[in-house]
């Protein structure tokens, strides 16, 4: 027989049992069907993930597809002292760590001694492969942190011209800063929930806008073609004491730009250590006067205008002639000399007296033509537009200082546009330093072509230019320095005094040499301009001395890395006939 | 009796369907994830790849391989090479004149 108590014991468990399952069952009924908005949106919130899909900058790369800046996947090591010192391993894995990471045992441990601490960084940005080394060790309390940062592969190669990005990812110099909107691309944005420890559920995602990846800029730069002009300009500051240095290397049928280099420069992967005067673009960034390699454009000018012939002599006065009262002096003293001397021999006032022959107003015409006294409109930031002030404000002897190159301002950009304008049978090209930008699909984005903006200069004032520019780099000429084996140089030497002050100044000058290679048939125009430098051995500073040099050291690894041909006995009969005129 | 046995039948069927599908539905995202975590990775290799290999043609390196080696290279000098041309001169490729009417002449 069961007892009356047992019956009523197990009656009342079930009915509990029951009671409580039934309850249960209206609460869920109640959560699931009734007005609990506020509930189903606090649940819904901790559920629904929404994310941002961040995107990295495009890359950047030279005109072989070289790779110049990316987004790279890099590592920061990280320790957590307060693991490794509860371990009593804080000397083992320093001297682990040190090994792997290459970096002093010292510094090593001063990170991971620091009792209490849960987080050091020990190393940072350290490529994939280092990471893997570290991980292989196997060490308690050591890990890799995983992040993306901009990277410039080649350190401070080509730094003016390519700019970086800051920590944010915004382009703040150079091509970074001016092409930043095609960079820097589109995040994209997913919606979805995730599960109870975090995990994306993706059958759930609501919504997914893919990213817009950063396109690609190609430039027209040539990374080995920098190579070679960075080593020189880092010769010649070292050989030549120079304050700074800057050159430039551009197609002259094309106007693209092959190098652009100024010195000092900086590891663009450390561009936040650098002084901001270190960063300036000097190349596009700085009016100088240019002196003596102004010549070129006034002498042009004249032939242009039938006003004068290549073999006119015109008496350089021994080196002193006043005109309006105010003297003007030769570096050595000349008498007569024709056209083609007073290039060669840089006389300042031959090239005067022909600018006088030209006349104010024909000689301003002339030089805006050449597209002085306004930006060339180079892609990148920070150019200047040189300053070339409006007739009106002329005294009556600029033009016979313009004709020396002073009282008037260039950048080294404008100044070798007007070489290469001469190089380029006088059309003057568009100078470009962006060739095409691609997205990830491949779609041309957008594409620089070749481009005249004017022709000042006929196409026989040209050739006839660049046969007395060639006198220029010959025996007797001002720029011998600059003679390339295997090729006839059309170039011209400058030399200008600083401006200290407002004053020039004997002991500083700025120096310069442009050339065209070779004379006859230019494929390349080079600019050399140093700042204050000196000649150890002659103790001289004119730029036939100095930059004339650094010149060749650019131009003969360029000529046989590009193929440069010179010209042969057939091709030299077809460009005399245009110097005779013959179309 | 039967009915009742036969929708309890359907039922369960149905509810196993829907549940076999939720279950390949749930693959398939997992299998979505592992994919784009694949991809990811997979960039990262080529993104560092292209830059070992941009690094390893990069004229200073090859110097600095060349002198690490004692290996002097130069470029040929124009005596050295052999050049192979049409008999009448090419006339420069002249991109202004194809590219825009000159301002002034």
């Amino acid at each position: 027989m069961i007892d009356r108590g047992y019956i009523w014991r197990t009656t009342l468990v079930v009915v509990a049992l029951l009671a409580v399952w039934a309850g249960l069952a209206v609460r869920l009924g109640y959560l699931h069907l009734g007005a609990n908005e506020g509930l189903k949106r606090r649940v819904l919130q901790m559920r629904t993930v929404e994310q941002e899909i961040l995107v990295g900058r495009g890359r950047i790369l030279d005109r072989n597809g070289q790779l110049l800046a990316l987004d790279l996947p890099v590592k920061n090591i990280i320790v957590e002292p307060k693991v490794i010192l509860s371990n009593g391993q804080a000397r083992a894995v320093s001297a682990q760590l040190a090994r792997a990471l290459d970096l002093p045992y010292d510094q090593v441990f001063a990170r991971v001694n620091k009792p209490g601490d849960p987080y050091e960084p020990v190393a940072r940005l350290v490529r994939e492969e280092v990471a893997e080394k570290v991980l292989r060790l196997q060490l308690k309390g050591v890990y890799p942190e995983p992040l993306t940062t901009r990277y410039y592969p080649h350190g401070a190669l080509g730094c003016h011209a390519l700019g970086f990005s800051n920590a944010e990812g915004v382009g703040s110099a150079g091509v970074e800063q001016r092409w930043n909107a095609y960079l820097k691309g589109r995040p994209g944005l997913r919606q979805s929930e995730r599960d109870g420890i975090k995990r994306e559920i993706v059958v759930r995602r609501k919504l997914q806008v893919d990213p817009q990846e950063g396109a690609d800029v190609h430039l027209t730069l040539d990374l080995n073609v920098q190579y070679f002009v960075e080593k020189a300009l880092d010769a010649a500051m070292t050989n030549l004491q120079a304050e700074a240095a800057w050159a430039i290397v551009q197609e002259v049928r094309t106007g693209a730009i092959l190098a652009m280099a100024s010195r000092p420069a900086y590891d663009l992967n450390a561009y936040s250590k650098t002084a901001p005067e270190t960063r300036l673009n000097r190349a596009v960034g700085v009016n100088f006067e240019p002196g003596s390699i102004f010549k070129i454009g006034v002498v042009a000018a004249a032939l242009n205008e039938g006003l004068v012939a290549t073999n006119d002599v015109f008496d350089c006065e021994n080196g002193m002639w006043f005109y309006a009262g105010r003297p003007l002096k030769d570096f050595h003293p000349y008498g007569l000399l024709d056209v083609t001397g007073i290039l060669r021999k840089s006389s300042n006032i031959g090239a005067a007296k022909i600018a006088v022959l030209l006349g104010d107003q024909r000689l301003h015409r002339y030089l805006s033509a050449y597209g002085l006294g306004r930006p060339t409109g180079i892609e990148v930031p920070g150019e200047e537009s040189g300053i070339l002030n409006p007739v009106a404000k002329w005294a009556k002897i600029d033009a016979t200082r313009i004709a020396m190159g002073h009282t008037v301002a260039v950048t080294a950009l404008q100044m070798l546009n007007i070489l290469c304008c001469i190089g380029n049978d006088g059309f003057l090209m568009k100078s470009h330093l962006v060739r095409k930008v691609v997205d990830k699909n491949g779609v041309v984005l957008l594409e620089n072509k070749p481009e005249a903006l004017a022709r000042p200069i006929t196409e026989r004032t040209a050739a006839q230019m660049r046969q007395m520019l060639a006198e220029v780099t010959r025996e007797g000429g001002t720029g011998t320095r600059a003679a390339v084996a295997g090729y006839n140089v059309a170039g011209k030497t400058g030399s200008a005094e600083k401006i200290v002050d407002g004053r020039y100044v004997k002991n500083a000058n700025v120096s310069s040499f442009m050339g065209l290679l070779p004379a006859e048939r230019p494929e390349i125009g080079i600019i050399v301009v140093l700042d204050n430098p000196t000649d150890p051995t002659t103790g001289l500073r004119t730029g036939g001395i100095t930059a004339a040099p650094v010149f060749a050291k650019i131009a003969e690894p360029i000529a046989r890395y590009l193929d440069v041909r010179p010209l042969d006995a057939a091709e030299m009969v077809y460009y005399q006939k245009i110097l005779e005129g013959e179309p | 009796m039967l009915w009742s046995f036969a929708l309890l039948g359907v039922a369960a069927a149905l509810a196993g369907i829907y549940l076999g599908l939720v279950n390949a539905c749930d693959d398939l995202g997992r299998q979505i994830k592992a994919l784009e975590t694949s991809r990811a990775e997979l960039r990262k290799q080529v993104v560092n790849e292209e830059r070992n290999w941009s690094m390893a043609r990069s004229i200073g390196n090859m110097e600095r391989l060349l002198a690490a080696h004692g290996i002097v290279m130069t470029f040929p000098q124009e005596r050295n090479i052999v050049r192979l041309k049409a008999a009448e001169p090419d006339e420069p490729a002249q991109y202004a004149r194809l590219a825009a009417p000159p301002v002034r002449d």
